[in-house]
């Protein structure tokens, strides 16, 4: 599949993962590390696939799991999604 | 209660000698019209899934809905018997015949022709996870190691992946074997030969393969469609992983078995989204669907009211529910959440089954929904106490379950509580040795009443000939619907190099009444236990856990020699896991959030515990 880059502001998508996480697990949104991998706080591999299927609601666009796995925190998975790298 | 013995329903002492002697029945019968198929005189599932082309080529075998939305496969018996022809015939051709054969092919029709097609040849099926991440290329090297395969069966996007492990067996995609020539024939099928190996347990250290023989396979499927009053109208809707035992051999196999239609989207589209599992129901019309509780779980968690009722599940007959304690809470608010969209609480089927027993071991009728009864807890002299649980119904037909105590002995009194040990011919002979290309019979296999009964690792009580399984004393901890070795959890804390304090840990599920969560007691020697740091500690050790196995655990830390242990030294997991929940383990230190969910876990098991006698 072609990449597709989608025009979403990477720090709103940053903001709303950070949101999203602090949210679920009760974190303080102030003092979360977005460079830390999900799992370093809590998030499991099936927790991470859920938010994959929030966010396409959230933001209306196509998100095949597996780039989490790949980048597998906040700050890389927003850098892969602006670069519009294997998206869908 | 008196007799401790149950065969289907309710009879006594009508076990089958394992791993042979499935009873056939009358050649080709009434037209697909009449929708009860009647078998004739195979030997395999090739030969069934071939009867089928023939009988009604034309109709549908099997869907897959790429993301779990899109129809992007839709395979008749004709084309599915086409395309395992063509594998068979490439098989043939590059000598693979009656050799061991790793699939790694992603869900969908390929995989399934793949797998027939190896079994119509005769060579050994071991299907493996998709390598789609480390963790799956880790858990495919262990099994090569283990399984040692002489072609390793797979597609081109994921041949590179493959290339990055080391093994002598020889890569063969599916372009390749498509492009023979030759013709493939019908080989004789020894039904007693192993038809392929199930490496269900997640273990990466030393994986154990259950052999399945062609037998067994028939057996269980045939067991399964009479549990699950299945006809050649199922259409079965699955989510599950397509090489596991539940989503290979009861949403896929199954459905083919019985001339029926099975809809396959991946696990990750599911757990993604898991209305998309329901819609499919809905769309196609589905029959057929379920899988571990934490399925039905995740739906009633992120589907709305609103979501809920805009579906019609009222095609939907048989909920299988399996693989981890099945909580009748759970199950509860899923009822109650799609009963607005056509959904009974009466076609929830609890069942109960496990990799040596191909799958199934006990279901409920369909109808009858779940029934949970106060199990006497009472086991060899100990305390007894009454607790509520669900029954799994009874044993599948022609199969039957004893119970043992501590001691070994099956128990003859109906008030106790014992391991599940199952006889039939659904049971596997036993391990896959790779050097001699041949089975290494279970060793902890014995005789009662004249049949051979496997000890499962599961505890269970009988109340009114259903069977209620407790807890497990297995090492296998399932958790999300996955196998998970305790001892690999184990070592995995061991081996941190950061992590020299720790002499010993011990890892088990405890219920906190939602899911079940992983928990992992750290014994620390005196000195360490009054110095250490607890929350950094636990933090890398939760880290190193969630990366080598997905799942985030709680850990504490106790002082060394605090853990019920064996005569031999060893920590007792079950005693283990039973001190913690009553309170007993002294000085345990753990961060305030596991604090938090202990005393969840310990709630839950007293509220299960309704009066102790």
């Amino acid at each position: 599949m072609q990449p597709i880059k989608y025009d979403i502001d990477p720090q709103v998508l940053r903001t709303w993962m950070v949101n999203y996480v602090c949210a679920l697990l009760g974190l303080d949104a102030a003092t979360f590390s977005t460079a830390d991998r999900f799992d370093v706080y809590g998030f499991d591999s099936v927790e991470v696939v859920i938010m994959a299927g929030v966010m396409e609601e959230e933001f209306q666009v196509l998100i095949d799991p597996s780039q989490f796995f790949e980048a597998p925190s906040v700050d890389r998975f927003v850098a892969m999604f602006a670069s519009g790298a294997s998206v869908g | 209660m008196q007799d401790r013995e149950f065969g289907a329903n309710g009879s006594t002492g009508n076990s089958l000698s394992i791993g042979r002697g499935v009873d056939v029945e009358s050649p080709y019968g009434p037209p697909p019209s009449e929708r009860i198929l009647e078998f004739g005189n195979f030997q395999s599932i090739v030969q069934l899934v071939s009867g089928h082309a023939q009988r009604h080529g034309s109709r549908d075998a099997i869907i897959f809905l790429e993301r779990g939305e899109f129809e992007s496969e839709r395979i008749s018996y004709r084309d599915l018997d086409e395309q395992t022809n063509r594998i068979a015939a490439g098989l043939l051709e590059a000598g693979l015949a009656g050799e061991p054969i790793l699939i790694a092919l992603p869900a969908g029709s390929a995989f399934i022709a793949a797998f027939i097609g190896c079994l119509r040849v005769g060579a050994v099926a071991v299907p493996a996870p998709i390598p789609d991440s480390d963790r799956s290329v880790s858990r495919i090297a262990a099994i090569l190691a283990e399984a040692r395969p002489t072609a390793i069966l797979t597609d081109e996007a994921s041949a590179p992946r493959l290339a990055k492990i080391e093994t002598t067996a020889m890569v063969v995609t599916l372009d390749e074997l498509r492009a023979s020539a030759a013709a493939a024939s019908m080989l004789a099928v020894d039904a007693s030969g192993h038809a392929f190996v199930q490496y269900t347990s997640g273990s990466t250290r030393a994986p154990k393969g259950v052999v399945i023989t062609h037998d067994n396979l028939i057996a269980n499927q045939k067991m399964i469609r009479t549990a699950f009053e299945q006809d050649s109208g199922i259409v079965c809707v699955s989510w599950l992983p397509h090489f596991h035992d539940m989503g290979l051999f009861g949403s896929i196999l199954q459905p083919l078995f019985n001339g029926g239609t099975a809809v396959i989207m991946s696990p990750r589209a599911f757990i993604q989204k898991p209305l998309r599992w329901l819609r499919a129901i809905d769309k196609y019309r589905g029959t057929t669907a379920g899988g571990p509780c934490f399925g039905y779980e995740l739906c009633t968690r992120l589907i709305s009211p609103g979501e809920a009722s805009a579906l019609d599940l009222s095609s939907w007959k048989v909920a299988f529910c399996g693989a981890e304690p099945v909580r009748a809470a759970v199950l509860a608010k899923f009822t109650e959440r799609f009963q607005p969209a056509g959904f009974r609480g009466t076609s929830l089927v609890p069942c109960y089954g496990l990799a040596e027993a191909t799958l199934v071991v006990s279901s409920v009728a369909p109808g009858i929904g779940v029934s949970q009864k106060d199990v006497s807890m009472r086991n060899s002299g100990a305390n007894a106490s009454r607790r509520k649980f669900v029954s799994c119904g009874r044993p599948v037909e022609g199969s039957s379950i004893v119970l043992r105590d501590e001691t070994g002995s099956v128990q003859e009194s109906g008030n106790d509580m014992g391991e599940i040990c199952i006889s039939g011919p659904h049971v596997s002979p036993g391990h896959w040795d790779a050097k001699s290309r041949s089975v290494v019979p279970f060793a902890n296999v014995f005789s009662h009443g004249g049949a051979e009964y496997l000890p499962t690792g599961d505890v269970g009580a009988f109340v009114d000939g259903e069977l209620f399984p407790i807890d497990r004393i297995s090492d296998i901890i399932i958790l999300f619907g996955a196998n998970i070795h305790a001892a690999d959890v184990e070592v995995t804390v061991l081996e941190d190099p950061s992590v020299r304090d720790i002499r010993t840990a011990v890892a088990f599920a405890a219920d906190d009444g939602n899911r079940e969560k992983l928990v992992v007691l750290c014994e620390l020697d005196r000195q360490a236990f009054r110095t250490f740091d607890c929350a950094p500690l636990a933090e890398r050790l939760r880290k190193r856990v969630a990366e080598e196995h997905g799942i985030v655990p709680l850990v504490g830390f106790v002082l060394y020699g605090t853990l019920p242990r064996t005569s031999s030294g060893k920590i007792q997991r079950l005693a283990s896991k039973r001190k913690l929940l009553s309170g007993q383990v002294p000085m345990i230190k753990v961060d305030p959030e596991t604090e938090t969910a202990i005393s969840q876990l310990r709630l839950n098991a007293d509220i299960h515990a309704t009066h102790q006698v």
